[in-house]
């Protein structure tokens, strides 16, 4: 039934099959080629963190998404629809209009630390929810680093892998590569901004950021917040580390210990911390 | 051992498990693509098809399994453009198990036509006469699209994630995903009804016969409605069946439900109509061609309560069951409601197909008799086979259900 075809007639039936034929074939084509453009003018644009990010978090567990005003006790139940992007989010302009909320608070040096079964976290910076923190300092940069918990999940580091000084992070794009004896963990940058330091020897590792202008911390829990995440992230890690057919089996009462990894060898820790850091 | 492949945060059986399920599925598949080579090779002598009964168990199961495919397209319609979100649950699997059907049954029908190295003459000197030539198109165009369809289920392995162009080509693949579903409803929606059609049209069997609606026998509608409610049981067949083989909850009850509904619904528009078609079948179109509608039913394999089965208990019972809600909501009562919807289906394509060939139509002719040969049982037998390897290594490293990691943990 194509013009070239032994009898093919151009006729109203003839010509209509032609045309709705050759109209879902360059439909699909058409759609095959636009995905292939995008994409690469995706990555040209602006590399492939924000996807890597919107990815991760579609695949997150609801109770992985709970929303930090929900930890807090300000409403009884929400799921974050927003990729934790609390600075674009209305409800969470609502709360802190409130003046109430534990979300606009800030840092304090003075006030001591949140300790949750042994895991301390100083409260004098803003923590991120794939378990890197930034603190900021004197001279207006912040200091990026992992917190209390992911340290032990990890347990002892062979290497770190820093993005360079001049290096553009965006916030939830991975940024540190880190190696142990059991795999390789990507941990998250908490913030968009430019490299101004990195240095890694071994297992100890430093790292500054200057964070863009237009950027905020909004995003990041700090003060009140961080004791009810901890307690929930506690819960979150002993379920990834159960038999899912067992659910809760670890005893109350323990604390973690100091390399998680060690106590545990048998473990897929490459997919534990996938699941602790947010990985994608 | 693979590990670094399966989805994180789900839990697989241990890879020598998973081996041994697989083993005798690709055994079969190895005995089915021998006896599907002696066709190819040999030729049809190879079956006990004829010039008279000229379909047979591989035509059966194309209908069949296409009508159960259905619940890709339809899935993929309500989801994407009329925003029926309760179901996204499930659109990997049924993208998953629409794939399966649909090249399964292109590759029934490869073997069935023969020829092989001819198959492409269907493109370039098509019968512009003949029904199976709209169905070859749009069955070809829409096994395009759903291996289209099937790319971003792929690519969210967490391997292939890992790889920035393969992560943001899935990204961009997903966001067009809405054009992909309405160009696969119009396909699925001709292609269908097309293979009911073929049946409708053929003058000589006037037990399949049906009175034309425009240029569209009604057959051609019963097809679309019938596969419309195929479908969505077929989504709730499987994954209760892979809940059961795995023991765990894939998908929340939510979504088998909107299933049922919808199921039922389709179902109950595809009985009214098939009720009123068959009356006047009986009434007009058989004795109007000299074939008084009860002599059909007379040959002993093929009495009255062939067609009471395929309408009442398989057609009536499970769209009542459906359409209730308290019985819907009852997971045992929706599995078998859903079981028998899929039974009525093949039953239907089973009448259509052997029962219609079987019957006389001339004073001399025989009731004719058919037994497929080993090979044609295996040929179906690799079909079967095939969809089960793909669906099993999907599950095993895909993300099929997303809600598998939430329902895990509650």
């Amino acid at each position: 039934m194509l013009p070239w075809v032994y009898e093919f007639q151009w006729n109203a039936f003839h010509i209509t099959f032609l045309l709705i034929f050759f109209t879902v074939a360059v439909v699909v084509a058409t759609t095959v080629v636009r995905a292939i453009v995008r994409s690469n003018r995706r990555l040209a644009r602006e590399g492939h963190a924000r996807v890597s990010w919107h990815s991760a978090f579609e695949e997150l567990p609801a109770s992985t998404r709970v929303c930090r005003h929900q930890m807090s006790g300000e409403v009884r139940q929400r799921t974050c629809v927003n990729e934790f992007a609390c600075a674009d989010c209305p409800e969470h302009q609502r709360y802190l209009a409130s003046g109430q909320s534990p979300s606009s608070s800030r840092p304090l040096s003075f006030t001591p630390a949140v300790t949750v079964s042994g895991i301390q976290l100083p409260t004098d910076r803003y923590y991120d929810r794939g378990h890197t923190w930034a603190r900021i300092e004197p001279d207006g940069t912040f200091s990026v680093g992992v917190d209390e918990l992911g340290r032990r999940l990890l347990g002892p580091v062979e290497s770190v892998e820093l993005p360079p000084i001049g290096t553009k992070v965006a916030t939830h794009a991975p940024a540190i590569r880190i190696t142990t004896k059991h795999g390789l963990a990507m941990l998250r940058s908490p913030i968009d901004g430019e490299v101004t330091y990195a240095c890694a020897e071994g297992d100890r590792w430093k790292m500054k950021v200057k964070m863009d202008p237009q950027s905020s911390v909004a995003h990041l829990l700090r003060g009140p917040e961080i004791g009810p995440w901890l307690t929930r992230e506690l819960e979150r890690l002993q379920m990834t580390l159960s038999d899912q057919k067992v659910g809760f089996s670890l005893a109350d009462g323990g604390v973690p210990v100091e390399s998680m990894p060690d106590a545990a060898p048998k473990k897929d820790w490459e997919a534990v911390w996938g699941e602790m850091f947010l990985e994608a | 051992m693979d590990s670094q492949w399966i989805p994180r945060g789900l839990q697989r059986t241990s890879f020598p498990r998973f081996l041994a399920w697989i083993l005798p599925w690709a055994g079969l598949l190895a005995w089915g693509l021998f006896g599907a080579a002696l066709c190819l090779i040999e030729g049809l002598n190879q079956t006990n098809m004829d010039n008279r009964f000229a379909f047979g168990l591989w035509i059966y199961l194309d209908l069949t399994i296409i009508a159960f495919g259905a619940g890709a397209f339809f899935t993929g319609f309500l989801l994407y453009l009329l925003r029926r979100e309760a179901l996204r649950p499930v659109i990997n699997s049924a993208v998953v198990l629409g794939l399966i059907c649909y090249s399964g049954a292109i590759i029934v029908l490869m073997v069935d036509v023969g020829q092989p190295l001819r198959a492409w003459f269907t493109f370039w000197h098509p019968n512009t006469h003949s029904m199976l030539t709209e169905v070859t198109f749009c069955l070809t165009c829409y096994l395009t699209v759903l291996l289209i369809e099937y790319v971003p289920v792929l690519l969210k392995n967490r391997q292939f994630r890992r790889i920035p162009k393969m992560l943001v080509f899935e990204f961009e693949l997903h966001k067009l995903m809405p054009i992909l579903a309405g160009v696969g409803a119009f396909l699925s929606f001709f292609h269908q009804g097309s293979l009911g059609g073929l049946y409708g049209v053929m003058q000589g069997r006037p037990f399949a016969f049906r009175e034309a609606i425009g240029i569209w026998p009604t057959t051609f509608f019963l097809f679309i409605l019938s596969a419309m409610a195929a479908g969505p049981s077929f989504l709730i067949v499987t994954t209760r069946l892979v809940e059961s083989l795995t023991k765990k909850r894939l998908v929340d009850d939510r979504a088998l439900r909107t299933l049922g509904r919808i199921s039922g619904f389709m179902l109950a528009g595809y009985l009214a109509l098939k009720a009123i078609d068959t009356l006047v079948w009986i009434n007009a179109t058989s004795p109007g061609a000299g074939f008084p509608a009860y002599e059909y039913y007379e040959r002993a394999s093929f009495g009255t309560w062939i067609l009471f089965l395929e309408i009442g208990v398989f057609g009536v019972l499970p769209a009542l069951l459906l359409l209730s809600r308290h019985t819907r909501e009852h997971r045992g009562w929706l599995l078998t409601a859903a079981g028998l919807v899929l039974s009525g289906i093949a039953l239907n394509r089973f009448v259509l197909t052997i029962q219609t060939l079987a019957l006389p139509t001339l004073t001399f002719d025989p009731f004719l008799s058919y037994v497929p040969s080993w090979q044609e049982v295996a040929t179906f037998t690799a079909v079967v086979a095939y969809g089960v390897l793909l669906y099993s290594l999907s599950y095993r490293y895909l993300p099929l259900f997303p809600q598998e990691r939430e329902l895990a943990q509650s």
